[in-house]
């Protein structure tokens, strides 16, 4: 499946394609989630919620 | 296997746009969390840390007697009901740390007779306040 076809289901609030889209990419949320030295478990939840939105808002 | 992506193919662009997008967009939101847990952290600390100084509260008890200073109940209670030579061979034994011979000098009583009886009601105190033994 190419990553048209699984933004647009993720579009359409599938939950496999939205699972699929964070699971590619938690490894930048991860890094990003990481202050100081210090993996921060909130800026994490929120930069999920972050990725969440981008996919609602996202123009293909 | 998972191909790589190039940037060749119209769906590798796209995808290299959205990482783009989220890209940024986690930045942003990452800085406004930091400035939003550092406001946090503004409004939260002056109260640990200043308001909450250890001050010397007064000290209710100094100026009472001495019955009445006492904040175990049932310390009180055997204070109260021990005879008078009891409480007194307790107390100044105790608060004046007067020995036991002279003690007993003053009582007129053996030295013998003095201990038994601070001992005794040492003893009563431990039971009476629920102590081991």
């Amino acid at each position: 499946m190419n990553f048209k076809d699984l933004m647009l289901r993720a579009k359409e609030n599938d939950r496999t394609a939205i699972g699929e889209l964070l699971s590619m990419y938690r490894p930048l949320l991860l890094k990003e989630s990481i202050v100081d030295g210090i993996f921060d478990e909130d800026l994490y939840q929120e930069l999920c919620l972050t990725l969440l939105s981008c996919i609602r808002k996202f123009r293909v | 296997m998972r191909k790589q992506n190039d940037g060749q193919s119209a769906d590798d662009i796209l995808q290299n746009q959205f990482t783009a997008y989220l890209v940024t967009a986690v930045k942003r939101h990452k800085a406004h969390y930091a400035r939003k847990k550092a406001q946090r952290q503004q409004i939260e600390a002056p109260l640990e840390l200043h308001d909450f100084e250890p001050q010397s509260e007064p000290d209710l008890l100094t100026g009472l007697a001495l019955l009445e200073q006492i904040e175990n109940p049932m310390l009180y209670l055997a204070l109260q009901q021990a005879r008078d030579r009891e409480r007194y061979i307790f107390l100044t034994r105790i608060l004046e740390e007067r020995s036991f011979s002279d003690l007993a000098e003053e009582l007129g009583i053996s030295y013998k007779a003095t201990t038994h009886s601070y001992y005794r009601f040492i003893e009563r105190i431990r039971k009476m306040m629920g102590g081991d033994e």
